[in-house]
């Protein structure tokens, strides 16, 4: 146990060197560098002011030795300094990483729920008409661009019925009490989670509905069948729990896509999360928020697949089984 | 031929019939405009559908339907041009780490795995922002972001064939390496790649959509995607202007993944019959009355 876990961690790790060093090698063969886009932006600059703004930001020095550096400030917890926004980087992440996970987590909970029920329907009832109407929407949600569908849901409920927010987390004037901003919070993510989760729960629904039929095709349903168990206790002693495990690595698989889906999200939303933040940094060339950008989402991959395998073996007697055999 | 249509289902040729499509629009669209997409007209700007401009115009009083046609070949280039190059490189990787097994293979599998904890629209994002917007660098880093996927799923054909009676006996009676790979295992692992080929394309279009959407794309060409980043600010006034773009992005991406689908199903006819088999014991017990 202790050992699985040391090896896990260790790997961990070697992932993320293996992250900040890919990103070393993407910026020594970049052309450009960071400091003319900054100064570029305030009109003509002398060469001795870039000089030393590009001593001031460590840039002067060989590649070689900034990657040194920037692995030893990260060893500290030290994810440098935002050359656009002048601020730690790490600051930046942690004043809107909230937002988003609020948005994500909130999306992929209640859609892996809707996800689920669909598939089991349409796995119960496979080739029946409902199954038919359910996997031509799952198909479609499927291929829908995410900020696409943002667009449409704000047109068509904010702009046309007013029935959601615009824009925005938070209304200008909510009254005072946590119940009444929690309710205001509650109706801002309404929209944005819906565009985020259609994706999700198509992709739910089609390997819950994969999983299941598979499953209820094994000797052991055939068997309670014979011995006349009801096609409820069946389909929920026997059947979901096996079929269920695979929502829970689907999770774990689409987390990437979820995440960038949320930066998209947000832009089209004005969700005050990481996609502003993102888009700006990213286009502005702040290498060291691209960096951090590119660790923090490799970190959060790396721990959310940790998390579906502790589910896992929660779940799945023979995992269990196995780790103390 | 007539074999393979009968193969796909109604879902497939759906698809097959609308990638058709696409790649009809990107190959001779462009051509047949009479109008050039790019041109701006003050006098009409932000107009809802007519018959004068069939799509509407957008705030710069450019035609949408032109837009449309002239996207159509941005995407069927970008989707073409890099699933083939991620392709090329997932095979060789996966290939070499699947066939090799050992040290070599360890260590390729962590750089797969490397790519595939990033996730791959800010790899994308990065690559495109560092290197800048034209649509070679686009079509480059799609394909970079994509080859893991090929790359894992050769990798684990390759480990299975390769302990596979008839490529021991192939080995056995002498057959050089490269041999073994090109005239065996490449040819049984090329219809998984196939049907997978497919997915990616979609996914591909949609991610260069991802990029324009994010004001990475190459300027001097129409994207759906920059046509729909272009729309956010105007989707108080004009309810036309994000609908087409998307719309066109959509059924792409439907044809696309109806088609992938569908290859899939119809090559592992074990899992199709395993589905029709379950279907029909599952009728008389599960079914409520």
């Amino acid at each position: 146990m202790i050992k699985a876990i040391s090896l896990r961690l260790l790997s961990a790790v070697g992932l993320l060197w293996g992250v900040v060093t890919l990103s070393f090698i993407l910026i020594h063969f970049a052309p450009g560098d960071p400091i003319s886009s900054l100064v570029g932006e305030n009109g003509g600059a002398s060469p001795e002011f870039v000089a030393r703004l590009r001593a001031q930001y460590g840039l002067d020095q060989p590649i070689i030795s900034q990657y040194g550096i920037y692995l030893g400030h990260l060893l500290r917890g030290d994810l440098g300094y935002s050359i656009r926004f002048q601020t730690p980087v790490w600051d930046l992440f942690r004043e809107r990483l909230p937002a988003t996970l609020l948005l994500l987590v909130t999306s992929i909970v209640v859609f892996s729920i809707f996800g689920m029920i669909a598939g089991v329907y349409s796995a119960t009832r496979a080739g029946s008409l409902g199954d038919s109407a359910i996997r031509i929407l799952s198909v479609l949600a499927f291929s829908l661009p995410v900020f696409w569908f943002a667009q449409l849901l704000i047109a068509l409920f904010s702009v046309k019925l007013h029935l959601f927010p615009v824009f925005g987390m938070h209304s200008l004037f909510v009254r005072p009490g946590l119940w009444n901003s929690v309710r205001d919070v509650a109706w801002h993510v309404v929209l944005p989670a819906i565009a985020l989760g259609a994706w999700h729960m198509a992709v739910t629904q089609r390997f819950v509905r994969t999983s299941l039929i598979q499953v209820l095709h094994e000797d052991y349903i055939r068997t309670a069948m014979a011995k006349g168990v009801s096609r409820r206790a069946i389909l929920m002693h026997h059947a979901m729990r096996n079929a269920l495990l695979p929502v829970v690595t689907i999770t774990g698989i689409s987390f990437g896509t979820m995440l960038t889906g949320a930066t998209l999200t947000e832009i089209v939303f004005g969700w005050p999360g990481l996609g502003r933040l993102i888009l700006d940094g990213v286009l502005g060339r702040d290498r060291p928020l691209i960096i951090g950008l590119l660790l923090i989402s490799a970190l959060l991959t790396i721990v959310v697949d940790a998390l579906t395998d502790v589910i896992h073996g929660l779940l799945d007697p023979r995992i269990r089984a196995g780790r103390h055999r | 031929m007539g074999r393979f249509i009968r193969a796909l289902e109604p879902a497939g040729i759906l698809g097959l019939a609308l990638v058709t499509l696409l790649i009809l629009v990107g190959l001779f669209g462009p051509s047949l405009l009479t109008v050039d997409p790019l041109a701006t007209n003050p006098a009409a700007t932000l107009q809802a559908p007519s018959a004068a401009h069939l799509f509407g115009t957008d705030n710069l009083g450019r035609d949408t339907l032109a837009g449309i046609v002239a996207g159509a070949r941005t995407a069927l280039l970008v989707g073409f041009l890099s699933v083939a190059f991620a392709l090329v490189l997932g095979l060789a990787i996966g290939a070499t780490a699947g066939y090799y097994g050992g040290a070599l293979d360890a260590v390729l599998d962590r750089v797969i795995q490397l790519f595939i904890i990033i996730p791959r629209l800010f790899l994308a994002m990065t690559l495109v922002s560092l290197f800048g917007t034209s649509i070679w660098t686009v079509i480059v880093t799609i394909g970079l972001v994509s080859w893991p996927q090929v790359a894992r799923l050769t990798r684990a054909e390759f480990k299975t064939l390769r302990r596979a009676e008839y490529v021991e006996a192939t080995i056995a009676a002498g057959a050089t390496t490269l041999r073994v790979i090109l005239r065996h295992l490449i040819p049984n692992t090329l219809p998984t790649l196939i049907a997978n080929a497919s997915l990616l394309m979609s996914a591909a279009i949609l991610l260069e959509a991802g990029l324009a959407f994010f004001g990475l794309s190459d300027p001097s060409r129409v994207s759906w995607g920059s046509m729909l980043s272009n729309a956010q600010q105007f989707l108080l006034v004009s309810f036309w202007m994000p609908l087409f773009p998307g719309l066109a992005l959509s059924i792409t991406g439907l044809g696309l993944n109806l088609l992938g689908d569908s290859l899939t199903r119809a090559l592992s006819p074990k899992l199709r019959r395993s589905v029709r088999r379950s279907t029909k014991h599952l009728k008389p017990a599960l079914r409520r009355p």
